[in-house]
């Protein structure tokens, strides 16, 4: 596709977010989190010339909830979530699809397959079927912003609040898009007091079965919609049923192979409802119904069911998906990323053809562009101050010898589980996990459970996820060490604000929410520290606090290295330097514990000087290793200041 | 896991995993990897060095043959007291500001002497914060006196002394408990290699001793019978008394004896050393004779620095009747067939338990057929 002025390359979530621009959104919010953030983040950048509501919500539930305000009220919002949020989302979403909208409202739900940032692979899809609630999911970034815009707009029509999945390469691939006019904001939005919107019992059945006939409205137009699209001979016997970009895989097997005169493909957008009549029209077509989508045979079971309540006007047709076990990655079927490769395989098998030779050309670039690649560990940022932390719960643990471990949730802190946290985290699930495992683990002395547990939150996931759990930690008397590691910003998603950030997402200063404030008023023993600026006081305090009953509660409190590093101010920039005189590499009785235990990887080991050394470009002089040396042979000096005099 | 061994896995594995660890400290500041809280010691990572100063030093450890003829206590042989030149008894003469002193204030004396004759810049003794011990650096009179009186409970003394030798230079004093005295001969008798230590320890103190408490046991002990009030002293006086006595301002707080008991360190249990016999100069109580202390000379700097002290006009000698040598021997004797007799009861096969096993076995059998050296 040419590019032009109006036609522009595209990440698939900037798309999308174009999309809502253009479909009229006034409001979008969501909560951050891979692959989904950069379709908020793309909407600030619309915020102040198109007067479009932009911010990041403390959840995706009260995200959903804000955006359907403005869809009570006549406006159109989107709101944006990766797939755990839809769980956390879909409590309202649930009971919102009773009601009947004014205004456009969609969710937007990037599904991580094959994860990349996630702590699972959920197909989001489920949901549509759950609330009863159209969902699109598209194939290319060109698509995803069609869709959004047809959403909003169809949303509104039919008052139904609507789902468009996307899933991380989609997300995060770009494609060329076409540019669309902006319609102006005109409406003024009211809430009508005469019709309230109210969930009580006895207008739930009437609600619920006027929801399913607007649905079926919905399956009537999505019977006839653009959004799917048969490709191939008119004749062909052997169909693929593809979502999303498994519609793209299929197409590139199928040429790979060359075996365009005998499969047809059968790109379905409108995943839910599924359009019944379309797919029953290629059933009749077909004898043999290979399906491809991501993550759960979600298509595949829909068109057998199709099928089943069908079958005596259709013929036999054999049916190849992953619930037959036919299509299928490494990891088995319904696991892991779909691809191209999975694809060709799956086809192989079924036309007998060998398939390798196709492949070839793939694997040696791959090949080739690895060598490029420098393995590396998987690591806290150089001076990220969870190192610290995570250094100073061990250390006390340790100490403490009564098998003490931590309980964590999702965040940049999560890598705690791993070697650059030095393993701590022994139970890691859903934002805001730890700390509710942790009401759990306080309350079974009576059976004689007597390890101590420490709960560490992030501050975003502390206001997301964490404050129920404090405040039944305190209700219910629970015996535990909660640990919020404040690095006042959404870290690990790109730097979001959140309500711990001194300043709002447009860059206004606010009043950042104190986490030991909020603590306070619930009646927990406080302490608050920078685990960095003395990490045997902060070794201490975690020791301190295990040694304490009740609720306790500590802030280890300091910016994210990497973002004080994009915006701190020019005057000084510390490094940690190494004197190679003072450093006695392996002689020296600490067996490169800067290097090899700490690990930050601004700190290196040259084995030809024997020598420790640090990567000034990378370093973010935190100090850290500056304590630690035995040899007291690292020091910090303000390259800043340096520059000037030399 | 990594299969290899190593000399902080043995370490782990032989003593701070064990029951036989008593927080002396000599494993604590030779590294970043070993840290400790209160008398608390936990090892932050593995260690891939083969041999390391951390178990060379540890008083738990089987010593190298090239330094156990130097080595009494619970590392080497040297019959119920250990080697000794000369027994007798002390007091300090010490003018000017009195402070609290558990018995005779000879410990306070010495020390003042060695810093005055420049024996030592300055000492690691054990100071009181509150109500629990800490290991602290003294460097003038008035610091050291303000140190005196004994503590019951357990402090890493030893890694304050790590922590002096590297961040300074200079000669060390150190007032040590007996576990403390043999870690500190074991480094003695085996500087680091590696250059990194500056200072070193000149003068070794050693403490008589025959438990010590774990730093939780002696907060629960206050917690039950003191509070939060401050305790000015504690004594324990000789039997049959069976009591622990807290002074706390005025008030005298009785402790029955069984109770203290089960706070004290498993570790002290299986020591066969009450009289330091790896200390330059060992000082104690002198049963029935209040203000005044039982002092051992062993090696030739701690004779002389009591003699220099004694010239000095600072400390007062006196002798320490047969009666009372014969039952210091006889309860150095039974601390030995205590400590053999728990080893063999806890029934773990530990190269500690092996080898004081042995040595109990042969000082008592020594002793009974009367061929004491």
């Amino acid at each position: 596709m040419e590019l032009s002025a109006d036609r522009i390359l595209l990440m698939g979530n900037e798309a999308i977010a174009r999309g809502a621009l253009e479909g009229g959104a006034a409001y979008a919010t969501g909560y951050p989190g891979n692959p989904s953030s950069e379709i908020v983040e793309t909407m600030f950048g619309y915020q102040r010339e198109h007067g479009i509501r932009v911010e990041w919500s403390a959840n995706e539930i009260i995200a959903l909830e804000a955006a359907a305000a403005f869809a009570f009220s006549g406006l159109r919002a989107i709101v944006t979530m990766k797939q755990n949020g839809m769980n956390v989302a879909s409590d309202f979403l649930t009971t919102v699809s009773l009601n009947e909208l004014k205004g456009g409202l969609v969710l937007v739900v990037c599904d991580d397959p094959g994860p990349m940032t996630s702590t699972n692979e959920q197909d989001s899809r489920h949901f549509a079927k759950i609330a009863q609630v159209p969902l699109l999911e598209p194939f290319t970034a060109s698509e995803a912003k069609e869709m959004m815009r047809w959403l909003l707009v169809f949303s509104e029509q039919m008052g139904i609040p609507c789902i468009l999945r996307s899933v991380s390469r989609l997300s995060h691939g770009r494609g060329a898009v076409k540019l669309g006019p902006v319609p102006s904001q005109e409406i003024k939005p009211s809430f009508d007091i005469e019709k309230p919107l109210v969930g009580l019992p006895f207008l739930v059945t009437p609600n619920h079965a006027h929801l399913l006939k607007k649905m079926k409205e919905v399956q009537t137009t999505f019977d006839k919609s653009p959004f799917n699209e048969y490709t191939g001979p008119n004749d062909a016997n052997f169909i693929i049923m593809a979502t999303g970009l498994g519609a793209l895989y299929a197409r590139e097997a199928v040429n790979m192979l060359h075996l365009e005169q005998q499969i047809g493909i059968l790109k379905i957008g409108t995943i839910w409802p599924p359009p019944s009549h379309l797919i029953r029209a290629y059933l009749k077509q077909a004898k043999d119904v290979l399906f491809v989508e991501e993550i759960d045979p979600f298509l595949e079971d829909q068109v057998k069911v199709l099928y089943a309540e069908h079958a005596s006007k259709l013929g036999a047709v054999s049916f190849y998906g992953k619930n037959t076990g036919d299509i299928y990655g490494p990891s088995g079927p319904g696991v892991g990323e779909m691809n191209t490769d999975i694809v060709l395989d799956a086809l192989g098998r079924i036309f007998n053809k060998e398939i390798s030779a196709c492949a070839s050309p793939y694997e040696d670039a791959r090949k080739q562009a690895s060598i490029l690649l420098v393995p590396r560990e998987v690591a806290f940022c150089d001076g990220c101050p969870h190192r610290a932390s995570f250094l100073a719960i061990k250390a006390a643990l340790e100490l403490d010898g009564r098998k003490g471990f931590v309980v964590g949730d999702i965040g940049c802190y999560g890598l705690g589980a791993g070697p650059t946290g030095f393993n701590q985290i022994k139970a890691l699930h859903c934002m805001g996990s730890g700390m509710g495992n942790a009401c759990g683990f306080s309350q079974m002395a009576s059976f004689g459970f007597n390890q101590p547990v420490v709960a560490v939150i992030g501050d975003s996931t502390f206001f997301h996820a964490g404050l129920p759990a404090l405040i039944n930690a305190a209700f219910n008397k629970a015996d535990g060490l909660f640990i919020v590691l404040d690095n006042a910003v959404t870290a690990m998603t790109g730097f979001q604000v959140n309500p711990a950030s001194p300043f709002t997402a447009t860059g206004k200063a606010t009043r950042p929410v104190l986490a030991e404030d909020i603590a306070r008023s619930v009646g927990a023993k406080i302490t608050v520290l920078d685990p960095i600026e003395d990490i045997q006081e902060s070794i201490h305090a975690v020791y301190a606090a295990l040694q304490e009953e009740g609720l306790r509660f500590l802030v280890f409190r300091r910016p994210c290295a990497t973002f004080e590093k994009k915006t701190r101010a020019a005057e000084e920039i510390l490094k940690a330097r190494i004197d190679p005189e003072s450093c006695i590499g392996e002689i020296c009785g600490c067996n490169r514990f800067c290097s090899r235990v700490l690990a930050c990887p601004s700190i290196q080991y040259d084995k030809d000087k024997d020598r420790a050394f640090i990567n000034e470009d990378t370093c973010n002089g935190c100090g850290l290793c500056v304590q630690l040396c035995p040899r007291q042979a690292i020091s910090l000096v303000n390259i800043q200041k340096e520059g000037r005099s030399a | 896991m990594c299969g290899m061994q190593n000399d902080l896995k043995r370490l782990r594995e032989e003593v701070l995993g064990t029951d036989v660890c008593t927080a002396c400290g000599t494993c604590v500041n030779l590294c970043p990897n070993i840290i400790s809280i209160e008398d608390r010691i936990a090892v932050l990572a593995d260690c891939q060095i083969a041999s390391g100063n951390c178990y060379r030093y540890c008083p738990r450890t089987i010593p190298d043959p090239r330094i156990a003829e130097a080595l009494c206590g619970d590392v080497g042989y040297g019959g119920p007291v250990g080697n000794y030149s000369n027994y007798l008894i002390a007091r300090s003469r010490l003018s000017g500001k009195h402070s609290f002193f558990q018995y005779g204030g000879t410990v306070t004396a010495l020390l003042v002497e060695a810093m005055r004759q420049g024996l030592i810049d300055y000492a690691v003794v054990t100071k009181a914060v509150g109500n629990f011990p800490h290991p602290a650096i003294v460097k003038n009179e008035e610091e050291i006196i303000s140190a005196g009186g004994s503590k019951y409970a357990l402090s890493p003394t030893n890694k304050e002394v790590n922590r002096a030798c590297t961040a300074g230079s200079g000669k060390i004093g150190v007032v040590a408990l007996p576990c403390q005295a043999t870690g500190l001969r074991k480094k003695q008798l085996q500087p680091r290699e590696d250059g990194v230590e500056k200072a070193s320890v000149s003068l070794i103190i050693g403490l008589f001793c025959t438990w010590a408490l774990s730093q939780a046991g002696w907060r629960a002990l206050l917690n039950r019978h003191v509070g939060s009030r401050f305790v000015k002293a504690m004594d324990i006086p000789p039997p049959p008394a069976n009591i622990m006595v807290i002074d706390v301002g005025g008030e005298r707080k009785t402790i029955p004896l069984d109770e203290v008991g089960k706070h004290v360190r498993p570790g002290c249990k299986v020591c066969l050393d009450m009289t330091a016999e790896n200390a330059d100069i060992s000082i104690g109580m002198v049963e029935g004779k209040a203000g005044w202390n039982t002092v051992i000379t062993r090696t030739e700097q701690g004779a002389s620095m009591l003699e220099s002290a004694v010239g000095a006009g600072i400390i007062e000698t006196g002798s320490l009747d047969q009666k009372a040598w014969d039952h210091l021997r006889e309860a150095s004797l039974n601390k030995k067939e205590q400590a053999l007799k728990e080893a063999e009861a806890r029934a773990k096969r530990l190269p500690y338990y092996e080898r004081i096993i042995k040595l109990g076995k042969k000082i008592r059998d020594e002793d009974k057929n009367g061929t004491e050296r």
